[in-house]
C-alpha cells in the first residue's frame, strides 16, 4: 500500500465522474499531437525537398505555384518555357548547377519528370534495382512509386496525359510507352514519390508524330499549356521545358541572378526558400487557429478536473479527516489529491496521444491516393514530451487548490460534526 | 500510561472545558461517561492529538503531547494510538485487506500479510478479506474497523461511541470483543460512551460533567 495505489483505487472508484475530464484532456492533446506531427511533417518535407535548390525558373504566373508544382510537385505548372531561353544560365559565372524539368504526365496519379540524371543526384537518390537509363524512352522508379505500382525493371508503362492524375483525366500515350530501367531507393524527399525519365521522353511522347486528329483536338486542350509541348509548331531550336532548378556558386547569386531573370519578359525567378517561408506563413494561420482551440480544450480540461477534485475533496473530507487520524500527515493528503489529478491526467494524456497519431495517420491515408502528400502518425516527437508534460502541469496546477485546502481541514471538527 | 492534569480546551468559540484529573494504567479498560455536550469526542481528540490543550498537562504511552507537533504527532498517532471512530467509515475504494494496509502504511510500517491475516483470523474475518466495505454487515465493518484500530499494535486504543446504534445482542457482543482484542495485544482501552450497558463490562469508569 501507498499513496499511488491509494489515489488510484479512489480513481477507479470514481471512475464515472473522471471520465468527462479524461475525455476533455485527451482531446487537448489528441489536437496538439495532430497539429505537432502534421507541420513538422509538412515543413520538413518543404525544407528536404527544397534543399540544394536556390532558384527556380519558370513561366510568369505566382511565384509560389511555380515552387509547388516544380519543386513539391503538388499544383500544377505556371506553364512552359523554350530551353534556349535557360541556356544562357549554364556558363553564367554565379551558377553552380542547373537541372531543367519538364512536366505532362503522370502514371497512377505519380507524375512523370523528364529530367536528366542531376536530378536524381539533388536527392542523393540510389539505385536498388536496375540502373540509370541507357535510351530515351526508359525511366526511374521512385521508391513509392515502386511499392504502389508494384513495377520491377524492364517492365513497361504508358503515361497518362495530365499533371494531376485521376483516371478520368487526360489519354494514355499508348504509342510511346516507357519501360523501367531502374528503381530508387527511399530518400524520403519528393523523389519518392516521382518517375523520372529522360527530358527528351517528354518532348517524344508529346510531338505530333502522329497527326491523328483526335490527339489534335485534345492536345488543344485547356491543360495543353501544362505540358512541355511545343504543339504544332515542334522544332527542334524551339524545344520547351517547365522550369530550371538552379544552384548558386555564390551567395552572391541571390542579389543578382533573380533581378536579371525577371527583366525577360516570358521568364520568372522565385525562390523556395522565400515562397516555403510565405507558404508557412500563411498556414501559419490555419495552424494558430488549431493551436487556439487546442488552448481552449486545454484550458477546459484544467477547469474540469479542478471543480471534479474541488467536489471530491468536499465530498471525501470524511475520508481525508480518516487518513489524517490513521496517523497521514498533511502533505500525505495533499499528495494524495495531487496524484489524482496526475493520474486522470495520465490517462488523458496515453488516450490523446494515441488518438493525435490515429488521427494523423488517416490524414496521411487521406492524402496517401492523391500522391503529394505521405503524411504519417507511426512517428514520434519529442516534443510530444512537452505537450504531456503541459497536459500533466495543468492538471496539477488544478489539483493545486483543491489539495491545499483539504489539506489544511481541521481533522477534529470534521471527525466531531460529521460523526457525531 | 495516560496521565492528564488540570487539563482544559478552548472551542474556537471560545467556551472553555476543563476536564478532571484521570490517571489511566498500561492495559486497563476505562468507560469515559457523559451526557451530549460534555466533552467525550473532545477529550479523544485531545488525547489523538487532533485538538491541541489550552492549559493543563497531558501524558500519552510516555510523551507529553504539548512537546508533538506536525509530522512528529501525526506519527505518534498512527503508532501509537488506535481510534474506533463512531462512524465506522472504513475506505470505500479499498477492500477490506486493503484498508488494514492502509492504516500500516499511513503510520509508516510495511503491509506485514502475516499480521493482516493474524488479526482477521481472531476476528473471524477472513473470508471477507476482498470484500469491499460496501458488502460488509454493520457487524462486520464494525470488526474491520476494530482490527484497523489494533493493527499497528498501538498502545492505546480510543473508540466513540461504538455501540450508540446496536442492540443489546450486539452491544454485548462488540463490547466483549473490544475488550478480548484489546487485552490480547496488551492496549489500553478508553470508550467515550453514554451507552450504561457497557457498565457489565467495564467497571472503571470516568465521569465528565457539563460543570467541571
Amino acid at each position: 500500500m501507498n499513496l499511488w495505489i491509494l489515489s488510484w483505487a479512489y480513481v477507479r472508484h470514481n471512475a464515472p465522474n473522471l471520465l468527462l475530464n479524461v475525455m476533455l484532456l485527451a482531446l487537448a492533446v489528441a489536437t496538439a499531437t495532430v497539429l505537432l506531427l502534421l507541420s513538422q511533417q509538412l515543413e520538413s518535407r518543404l525544407k528536404r525537398d527544397a534543399e540544394g535548390i536556390d532558384l527556380v525558373i519558370g513561366a510568369t504566373g505566382s511565384p509560389l505555384q511555380l515552387i509547388l508544382s516544380s519543386v513539391y510537385h503538388v499544383d500544377v505548372p505556371t506553364g512552359n518555357i523554350p530551353l534556349a531561353e535557360a541556356d544562357w544560365l549554364d556558363g553564367h559565372p554565379l551558377v553552380r548547377e542547373t537541372v531543367p524539368i519538364a512536366l505532362g504526365d503522370n502514371y497512377h496519379g505519380f507524375r512523370i519528370v523528364g529530367s536528366d540524371s542531376s536530378y536524381i543526384d539533388l536527392y542523393g537518390g540510389e539505385y536498388v534495382a536496375g540502373g540509370p537509363w541507357q535510351e530515351t524512352m526508359q525511366a526511374v522508379l521512385g521508391a513509392e512509386v515502386a511499392v504502389a505500382t508494384g513495377l520491377v525493371p524492364g517492365d513497361r508503362f504508358v503515361g497518362i496525359h495530365g499533371i494531376t492524375g485521376g483516371a478520368t483525366e487526360g489519354h494514355p500515350h499508348e504509342e510511346t510507352p516507357y519501360a523501367v530501367s531502374g528503381i530508387l531507393a527511399p530518400t524520403g524527399t519528393v523523389l519518392d514519390r516521382l518517375i523520372i525519365a529522360p527530358l527528351e521522353s517528354v518532348w517524344h511522347v508529346h510531338a505530333p508524330h502522329q497527326p491523328d486528329t483526335s490527339a489534335g483536338t485534345s492536345h488543344g486542350h485547356h491543360h495543353d499549356h501544362h505540358h512541355a509541348d511545343s504543339g504544332e509548331a515542334h522544332h527542334h531550336h524551339h524545344r520547351e521545358v517547365t522550369a530550371v532548378l538552379v544552384r548558386y556558386r555564390s551567395p552572391l547569386a541571390a542579389v543578382s541572378l533573380p533581378r536579371q531573370i525577371n527583366t525577360r519578359p516570358a521568364l520568372q525567378a522565385a525562390s523556395p526558400a522565400a515562397e516555403t517561408t510565405r507558404l508557412l506563413a500563411m498556414l501559419g494561420v490555419g495552424f494558430d487557429a488549431i493551436r487556439a482551440l487546442g488552448w481552449i480544450l486545454l484550458a477546459a480540461a484544467g477547469l474540469g478536473i479542478f471543480l471534479a477534485l474541488y467536489g471530491f475533496a468536499r465530498q471525501h473530507r470524511y475520508d481525508h479527516a480518516l487518513l489524517r487520524s490513521l496517523g497521514a500527515s498533511r502533505g500525505q493528503v495533499f499528495l494524495h489529491i495531487l496524484l489524482q489529478s496526475l493520474i486522470v491526467a495520465a490517462a488523458g494524456v496515453a488516450l490523446g496521444l494515441l488518438a493525435g497519431h490515429l488521427a494523423a495517420d488517416l490524414v496521411g491515408q487521406a492524402f496517401g491516393p492523391t500522391r503529394q502528400f505521405a503524411f504519417t502518425g507511426r512517428i514520434f516527437l519529442v516534443q510530444e514530451l512537452w505537450i504531456a508534460g503541459l497536459a500533466l502541469s495543468v492538471a496539477a496546477l488544478a489539483a493545486l487548490p483543491p489539495a491545499i485546502q483539504a489539506s489544511r481541514r481541521d481533522v477534529a471538527a470534521v471527525l466531531t460534526r460529521e460523526g457525531g | 500510561m495516560l496521565r492528564i492534569q488540570q487539563l482544559s480546551y478552548r472551542y474556537p468559540g471560545g467556551s472553555v472545558l476543563r476536564f478532571p484529573d484521570w490517571e489511566v494504567g498500561q492495559g486497563e479498560h476505562w468507560l469515559l461517561l457523559g451526557a451530549s455536550g460534555t466533552g467525550k469526542t473532545t477529550l479523544l481528540q485531545l488525547l489523538a492529538g487532533m485538538l491541541h490543550p489550552w492549559h493543563g498537562h497531558m501524558t500519552v504511552a510516555g510523551h507529553d503531547l504539548r512537546d508533538l507537533r506536525g509530522r512528529a504527532l501525526d506519527r505518534f498517532r498512527g503508532r501509537t494510538i488506535g481510534i474506533i471512530h463512531q462512524r465506522l467509515h472504513l475506505i470505500p475504494a479499498l477492500t477490506v485487506t486493503q484498508n488494514l494496509k492502509l492504516a500500516r502504511y499511513l503510520a509508516g510500517r510495511s503491509g506485514d500479510e502475516a499480521a493482516i491475516r493474524k488479526v482477521l483470523e481472531s476476528l473471524d474475518m477472513l473470508g471477507k478479506q476482498n470484500d469491499r466495505p460496501t458488502r460488509l454487515s454493520q457487524g462486520e465493518a464494525q470488526r474491520v474497523a476494530l482490527a484497523r484500530a489494533l493493527i499497528n499494535g498501538p498502545d492505546l486504543v480510543l473508540a466513540d461511541e461504538p455501540t450508540a446504534a446496536l442492540d443489546d445482542d450486539n452491544c454485548r457482543r462488540v463490547a466483549r470483543l473490544l475488550a478480548e482484542q484489546t487485552t490480547a495485544c496488551g492496549a489500553t482501552l478508553i470508550i467515550a460512551t453514554h451507552d450504561h450497558r457497557l457498565r457489565e463490562v467495564f467497571p472503571r469508569t470516568q465521569q465528565l460533567t457539563a460543570d467541571t
